[in-house]
């Protein structure tokens, strides 16, 4: 599905259940690109009724929130806009997503997973718009903002000066509006026409890197790049992602932050795709720059599994998960406890290119009735993790394995089989994937295997974290 | 009193003719005596008397296509000593005369009882796959048929192949089918490749070796190649050498096939064709201690410039692509 389904970040390990952790959190883009319509169930009918109004009765209040709905969609309505990636071989759209005017000189803002196939191949892709009354035309990018996932656009012919753009909520830019607002959110779902729905703000999404407006409100594919409004018509939030496993669970892209990426395109003129390949490795040099701060400014705890201490990460921006196997069989072979730990900082790059994320894992495993030879066995079969996508979009990995001795970083590290694989951004370079696994080496019919995955990374940074990671792993066996 | 003897190609005896006369007379007539259904070969071809000095002596009566020495050589005479080996039309001859010597009477060889032999191989063998099969019982859903008796039964059926085969292919060379000997080969072959495989990447394992894990497989190979070379000489020991060099090259060409299967030299390969990670083993059957980190860095900081020369190469031909962009 093209740059649609943005899974949480599930990669694939050799005999090994799905990680719940994966099942738990899936996003999905809301653009829309073929394929994706069946699943579609435009059952828009079903409106909440039971709203707190407390002065009216409950069909005044419905009455009004209806005609405050009518009211938001027919002035917002000439400012809509649906835009299609169009592949140019064949005419035909490739992905759908929606977009609305700030200005009356034809600026319009939408999300950069909308146009990203065009931003990275603008030779295979065009970009064009249709807005509410039928008229239509080409698109030109003019910033994009990945770590916020928007983009800023122009409109080859602008609307004119009688047109009122749309303008951004104060409220929301100072950081005022309260959990429960009413707020709408307008775009242009499956295809079905431009669309307006009612929900509520829940504020930021607590436990996010990236700051995410938290929208409880039905958004579905299509919609991405659509604006979400105060009853004033004023921008809060640029449609972003939904939850797949909750309901109603959306995601804004801040009003802030569109106001930024707006100040930036009205300094830089338009982006080809070498300077959009420019700007999304600086952009994603900054952005990694300042989350290995952030790590390190939040320190790190530390962890017991069996005899081993590992080093988790304060920040409450991890997710991380539990996980044993001791009530999955009869008679256990191997014990097997496992944490795991993930950003869900990923962003979207482009067609299957997801980055910026980072996810680790200790697995405890001890002998129950497997000698020394057979232990060590299983433990090989769980080697190496590697990151999937795209091969296009990447180069190769290249791979180095050592055992490396006790005591070196920190005096309670047992010795280690290390393998660490790297591989770069074909489009973006100075970005590598890196994945390292470390095996302890300290006793026959106990291990533990520690995993940390990291996704467009700084080759320096990745060492670096390499090291701290190393030297984080820790053994007490006296304490047994 | 002449034994004149035709050979085969082989220069084994097929048929031995006595002759009581001082001469003898070869050729295909049956006016000779010694007949050869040659066609090659004239009426009256050639014959052969004792000379002056005792010696037995070949002369060519006349024929067309005369008599040829080991060498191919036409003779129309020649001197024979008793292991001269001569060719008329396609048929090579011998001829010897009662004063030729022979070896003396070999000893009796004792009696070699095969069976105890062949008993330590079937137990060593199946000892050796059992193991490999309690190396991969290591999950909780593991079945023990499917893990321990298949797999056995499995073995048995290719080795008694593989011991028929040998069997039937001596009996057809060599008169008698060794089927026993063959077995020990096999089995034995099969219990030392297996060991040297597990010895290989255990090593690699212990001492750290890339190198061993990486081209330990031309030592199994060369394994493999004496147990083929054994099979070889249980048919006859004739040969040995040429035997022992055409098993050689097989086992080259083998690992030369292997070399290139393990390394893909296309850049699209999404993994590393130089990574061989190895096999696990327990901490305590290490021999060297393990490494430092510094070299282990100095390593990963190699990969860097590696990874962006693949990304160049990429680079490069993305720019040879986008010069014919499809139209629109």
């Amino acid at each position: 599905m093209v740059g649609c389904v943005f899974p949480g970040f599930c990669f694939y390990r050799l005999a090994m259940p799905v990680s719940r952790a994966c099942l738990i959190f899936l996003f999905a883009c809301l653009c829309f690109s073929a394929g994706a319509a069946l699943a579609a169930n435009a059952d828009g009918k079903d409106r909440d009724a039971h709203v707190a109004a407390p002065v009216q009765g409950p069909e005044d209040a419905a009455r009004s929130l209806s005609a405050a709905a009518e009211r938001v969609f027919g002035e917002a309505q000439p400012r809509l806009l649906q835009i299609r990636t169009v592949l140019k071989s064949a005419q035909k759209q490739s992905s759908i997503g929606s977009g609305f005017l700030v200005s009356a000189d034809g600026r319009a803002l939408t999300n950069y997973h909308v146009l990203a196939l065009h931003a990275l191949e603008p030779d295979l892709y065009q970009i064009e718009y249709r807005a509410a009354d039928g008229s239509r035309g080409s698109l030109r990018l003019l910033a994009i903002d990945i770590g916020n996932d928007l983009a800023v656009v122009q409109l080859d012919t602008p609307p004119g000066k009688q047109f009122e753009a749309f303008a951004f909520a104060r409220a929301a830019l100072e950081g005022r509006l309260v959990k429960g607002e009413r707020l709408f959110s307008m775009g242009n779902p499956l295809d079905l026409g431009f669309t307006i729905v009612e929900g509520t703000y829940n504020g930021l999404v607590d436990k996010s890197y990236q700051a995410r407006v938290h929208f409880t409100g039905a958004l579905n594919p299509g919609m991405s790049g659509g604006p979400t409004v105060t009853k004033d018509n004023h921008v809060v939030g640029v449609n972003v992602a939904r939850s797949i496993d909750g309901d109603l669970v959306s995601f804004l892209a801040p009003a802030e932050a569109a106001v930024r990426l707006l100040e930036k395109a009205r300094a830089g003129g338009e982006m080809d795709a070498a300077a959009v390949r420019r700007e999304v490795g600086a952009q994603m040099n900054a952005w990694q720059k300042d989350f290995f701060a952030a790590l390190d400014a939040q320190g790190f705890r530390e962890t017991a599994l069996g005899p081993y201490r590992v080093a988790e990460s304060k920040a409450d921006w991890f997710n991380c998960w539990a996980y044993t196997n001791r009530d999955e069989w009869r008679k256990l072979r191997v014990l097997m406890n496992r944490s795991s730990c993930n950003t869900h900082t990923q962003l979207f790059l482009g067609n299957e290119i997801y980055t910026g994320g980072m996810e680790i894992s200790h697995a405890y495993f001890k002998s129950i009735d497997l000698d020394a030879l057979q232990f060590s066995r299983r433990l090989g079969v769980r080697h190496p993790y590697l990151p999937g996508g795209a091969g296009n979009r990447y180069t190769p990995f290249r791979c180095r394995d050592d055992f490396l001795a006790s005591g070196e970083s920190s005096p309670q590290r047992p010795a280690l089989r290390v393998s660490w694989c790297a591989r770069g951004y074909r489009d973006f370079p100075g970005l590598y994937d890196v994945s390292v696994v470390a095996v302890t080496q300290d006793h026959d019919r106990e291990a533990l295997v520690s995993n940390a995955t990291l996704t467009g990374v700084q080759f320096g940074n990745a060492l670096a974290f390499t090291r701290g990671f190393l030297a984080a792993l820790k053994v007490r066996r006296d304490l047994d | 009193m002449i034994w004149i003897e035709t050979l085969s190609r082989n220069k084994e005896v097929v048929a031995r003719v006595r002759a009581t006369g001082k001469m003898a007379t070869i050729g295909r007539a049956y006016d000779n005596d010694v007949i050869i259904d040659d066609p090659h070969v004239a009426p009256r071809h050639m014959r052969v008397r004792h000379g002056e000095d005792g010696a037995l002596i070949a002369e060519d009566l006349g024929s067309r296509n005369g008599i040829q020495d080991e060498s191919g050589k036409r003779r129309h005479a020649m001197k024979l000593t008793g292991d001269t080996l001569l060719r008329v039309g396609q048929t090579w001859l011998r001829v010897r005369d009662n004063t030729f010597r022979i070896p003396a009477e070999r000893i009796l060889p004792p009696e070699r009882r095969l069976w105890p032999w062949l008993l330590l191989a079937l137990t060593l063998a199946i000892g050796v796959r059992l193991l490999n099969s309690w190396q991969t019982d290591i999950f909780e859903h593991s079945d023990p048929v499917a893990l321990y008796v298949r797999p056995l039964l499995g073995f048995a059926l290719l080795a008694s192949a593989w011991i028929t085969f040998w069997a039937v292919l001596t009996r057809l060379l060599a008169g008698q089918a060794r089927a026993g000997l063959h077995a020990i080969i096999a089995l034995t072959g099969f219990a030392v490749v297996s060991v040297a495989g597990s010895l290989q990447t255990w090593l690699s394992f212990a001492l750290s070796s890339h190198a061993l894990a990486d081209y330990g497989f031309v030592l199994i190979w060369l394994l493999a190649a004496a147990v083929f070379h054994a099979h070889l000489r249980a048919i006859g020991a004739r040969h040995s050498l040429r035997k022992a060099v055409a098993v050689l090259m097989l086992a080259l060409c083998a690992c030369l096939a292997q070399w290139l299967e393990s390394r893909p030299f296309s850049s699209e390969e999404m993994s590393d064709p130089d990574f061989h990670p190895g096999e696990f083993y327990p901490p305590s059957w290490r021999i060297t201690p393990p490494g430092t980190e510094e070299p282990f860095f100095e390593q990963l900081r190699e990969i860097e410039p590696m990874i962006e020369k693949l990304r160049k190469h990429d680079a490069e031909l993305r720019n040879t692509n986008v010069s014919a962009p499809p139209k629109s």
